[in-house]
């Protein structure tokens, strides 16, 4: 099907954040990156288990617990269908977000996994989130911490990555889609070359899996983090996808109730994968929510999204190029990168662009975005963000860019 | 609060401190013998603040990345208190910002200042400390001098 405009104009009166207003003026919501706004089905579905049937899960003898559970059941089962899981080959376990997610993997897997000698490659344009936890695990193990070499413009070379990846390495943590830039490092060429050296691959998912179609099939990744509420879904809920027999091997994270399958008084043993992954109880209504979140943009089609947004990001390009005061940061390719633009304003601090944006109705996120080494990578403390989602229009950029040059023209 | 008056004072803020070379040609130039002695960041943005002092104590000033609003904030404070003063103006200062409707520390901080530049700084800066997220902009110097006053008592 094509994508037309209308469609997703269309598509605006499911999010009733957006019939609001901001500073008086009609909202303008390119803050995506860090959330999402909430569709009103996901609204539904949570006051439908909260005021229906909130008992909890898994051990209720009734039919409430009952409902609860296939219903927190049928939520994974949407998870698997929306990355296009073998069940027979990987699972989805519910995490409280994608930092809990890469923690999991960090400790679960790397302290067990990892020794002096081997390296854990990175990029320097990594979240903290994807980055701080292989630190600790790096000096707890001995292991050392590898970069990619970045471009001027913060992007990867075939060369950077053919000499990084090595027999030396363990794991690659990287990134599908970065948080300030918007690029989309080439997953399947690093999977593949980490997999000729029998290294293991975990992809930051944070931004990739809102905005584009993954297929963990297809992407033969080891494993595949991300959260719930920069996906129309709830907050604190997020999703570990992994490959089952790595999850077998893992040691869990939590402990506690519900990821046992016995308890003796000097020892316990693990429940199977998922639950054992899944200790005490979980988010059942963050579950429920997310499940309801991805059946959603299921029916729109990620493909389609993802087509929206490239039009989005390229018409934002376009746009911005011509005011030349406008400071862009990564690069202005266009097939590799999703739906955020980061900008600085010359002689304007970032903080200030944000706040005097907020006045006109307009939200966008200011700061270094929990990514110091690639603002230091470029020079600077932090830069504006715009980040898109399937709601927003290229009359919103049109109305952003008049601000930028309002504000521009009041400032000289 | 209008957003047309935030959004005015926030501008002239931005014009006369947003560019980033201009607080520190206007803050005390360094003296040999000066250092370091406190530093604070603030940890949404990466802004920091450093307040830079002679072996002394004798004087110290503040040296400062940061936004229009942090930067202001620098300077008010920098008219304001002296090593030797009481902290007390810098802890009304710090009320006031963190509580704007507060209207005792407010008035008290403004009646202190006898510059007319800089106390319109300053009501300015009282004003922009409704927005939450720009509060921990304006109090960030103002927490480094408190920092430097406490560790300085308990020295």
């Amino acid at each position: 099907m094509m994508t037309t405009v209308t469609d997703f104009v269309d598509l605006r009166n499911d999010f009733p954040a957006l019939s609001g207003t901001m500073r008086g003026k009609d909202l303008i919501y390119f803050d995506n990156g860090a959330t999402s706004l909430k569709p009103q089905v996901v609204v539904d579905a949570l006051q439908e288990y909260y005021t229906g049937y909130s008992a909890n899960i898994h051990r209720g003898v009734y039919e409430m617990s009952e409902r609860a559970t296939a219903a927190y059941d049928r939520a994974r089962e949407s998870l698997y269908r929306f990355l296009s899981v073998d069940t027979e080959v990987g699972e989805v376990i519910f995490t409280h977000g994608t930092t809990e997610s890469i923690n999991m993997v960090a400790h679960g897997w790397g302290l067990k996994e990892l020794k002096a000698g081997d390296e854990i490659a990175l990029t320097a344009m990594e979240h903290h989130a994807n980055l701080v936890p292989w630190q600790v695990i790096a000096q707890r193990t001995g292991a050392e911490l590898r970069f990619f070499p970045l471009t001027a413009e913060a992007t990867l070379s075939e060369e950077g990555i053919a000499t990084t990846i090595t027999e030396r390495t363990k794991i690659v943590a990287i990134t599908g889609m970065s948080n300030v830039t918007g690029y989309m490092p080439p997953l399947d060429r690093i999977i593949s070359l980490a997999h000729q050296y029998g290294a293991r691959v975990l992809i930051d998912g944070a931004q990739l899996a809102s905005h584009h179609p993954v297929d963990v099939q297809q992407l033969d990744c080891d494993f595949l983090v991300f959260s719930g509420h920069k996906m129309c879904g709830p907050t604190g809920v997020g999703v570990l996808y992994a490959r089952k027999e790595l999850l077998e091997e893992m040691d869990p994270f939590m402990m506690g109730g519900d990821m046992i399958r016995e308890v003796h008084l000097d020892h316990s043993v693990w429940a199977r994968v998922p639950e054992k992954f899944e200790a005490g109880t979980p988010h059942i209504a963050g579950a429920i929510g997310l499940g309801r979140a991805v059946e959603y943009l299921m029916e729109i089609g990620m493909e389609r999204i993802a087509q929206h947004e490239r039009e989005l990001t390229s018409y934002m390009m376009k746009t911005m190029k011509q005011l030349s005061y406008v400071e862009r940061f990564g690069s202005d390719q266009e097939d590799n990168r999703g739906g955020i633009f980061s900008f600085a304003m010359k002689d304007v601090h970032p903080h200030d662009v944000g706040s005097l944006l907020d006045q006109q109705g307009i939200a966008v996120r200011t700061g270094f975005h929990c990514a110091q080494p690639l603002m230091r990578h470029f020079g600077i403390t932090g830069t504006v963000r715009a980040s898109f989602f399937l709601y927003n229009t290229t009359d919103e950029i049109d109305r952003f860019a008049e601000a930028v040059e309002r504000l521009h023209s009041v400032l000289s | 609060m209008q957003p047309e008056e935030i959004q005015e004072r926030l501008q002239r803020l931005v014009r006369r401190y947003g560019t980033p070379t201009t607080p520190s040609d206007e803050m005390p130039a360094p003296a040999a013998g000066h250092r370091n002695v406190v530093k604070r960041v603030n940890h949404s943005c990466g802004d920091a603040v450093e307040l830079v002092a002679d072996e002394h104590a004798d004087s110290f000033y503040l040296r400062v990345q940061g936004c229009s609003v942090c930067r202001a904030a620098a300077m008010v404070l920098a008219q304001i208190i002296r090593p030797s003063s009481p902290r007390d103006l810098a802890t009304s200062l710090l009320v006031a910002l963190e509580n704007p409707a507060a209207s005792n520390s407010s008035a008290l901080v403004l009646e202190t200042i006898k510059d007319d530049a800089v106390r319109s700084d300053a009501e300015d800066l009282l004003l922009i400390a409704h927005l939450p997220g720009r509060r921990r902009c304006a109090t960030l110097p103002v927490e480094t001098v408190l920092e430097y006053h406490h560790n300085r008592a308990k020295d």
